[in-house]
């Protein structure tokens, strides 16, 4: 029980400490840190790398994670960035749960799209461990199904084909 | 906080087959329901009042209860996936595995290897 304790006081401690209502608020108010945030959002934001298009039967919003188009490697701007759009994905959720079925829900579906993605393309292993923590200490039980598309298992695939058609 | 909720254009759904839902906006419990309530309220109680208003959304205590406690589950499901793993690999690579088996085969047993070609070949050319 305790350790469901310290997690909830360390994620609102992290919320604080991260500035995810300013993350959130960023798009509505026009002060200075506020706009500083702002573009880097929008800056983040310019390949969609991360979006949220559409939702499930049951009103859930379906998040795009494309890998191929990261645009930049600023680490912590990155982790604002999914942070933004996690809570949009979150609120998103809410209001058309709560508009379709009379329910609340808070969960949210992830589409990973593989497209057009090369090695050279993949973040540095610190992001992948930020990302994950993030999701995983944060954003607990928040998703609800995750989906892989176009993997890249293809091109691995072959090349384990042609290591084992050799003489 | 208030969030901009008109962005994501409405596309055709996707069905689910919905299972039973009780708690935490329709969702199936994932412990039994008396636990889980409990688990929200003590959590609640154990935060201070600053604590209690920061909360983001009410399914914060529950979603956080649930990541801890289920946390064996988890692990199970992580041996099962490990094994799901294993089994896709053999039935993906049966013949790089059929053939490094018979390539031990015939290290070990040559002889059983010719006598075996050899009563192939004596079918094969009987028909």
């Amino acid at each position: 029980m305790q350790k469901a304790i310290d997690s909830v006081k360390h994620t609102l401690k992290w919320r604080q400490e991260f500035g995810v209502d300013a993350i959130v608020q960023c798009m509505f108010e026009t002060d200075g840190e506020h706009q500083e945030l702002k573009e880097i959002l929008e800056q983040e934001n310019a390949t969609g790398k991360i979006y949220s298009r559409g939702y499930d039967a049951q009103g859930r919003a379906l998040m795009y994670m494309r890998p191929a188009r990261e645009n930049t490697n600023n680490e912590l701007n990155n982790m604002r960035h999914l942070v933004w759009n996690l809570e949009k994905a979150i609120a998103c959720t809410r209001a058309k749960s709560t508009a379709a079925t009379g329910k609340e829900r808070t969960k949210i579906n992830l589409m990973i799209d593989y497209e057009g993605f090369r090695l050279r393309d993949s973040p540095p292993l610190s992001t992948s461990k930020y990302t994950l923590e993030i999701l995983q200490k944060h954003y607990p039980e928040i998703m609800f199904h995750a989906y892989i598309l176009n993997p890249p298992m293809g091109k691995l695939r072959s090349c384990f084909g042609s290591c084992r058609s050799r003489p | 906080m208030t969030m901009d909720t008109s962005d994501p254009i409405t596309e055709p759904v996707i069905e689910h087959s919905s299972a039973g839902a009780k708690l935490a906006g329709g969702e199936a419990c994932l412990l039994d329901a008396a636990v889980e309530e409990q688990g929200v309220a003590d959590i609640r109680q154990a935060l201070t009042e600053e604590e209690r208003n920061q909360i983001p959304h009410a399914d914060m205590p529950i979603r956080h209860f649930r990541a801890v406690k289920v946390r064996k589950e988890f692990t199970l499901s992580r041996t099962f996936a490990i094994d799901w793993l294993i089994y896709s690999f053999l039935l993906y690579h049966h013949d790089l595995i059929i053939t490094v088996q018979s390539l031990m085969l015939l290290h070990t047993h040559p002889h059983y290897c010719r006598e075996t070609c050899k009563r192939q070949s004596i079918a094969s050319s009987t028909l």
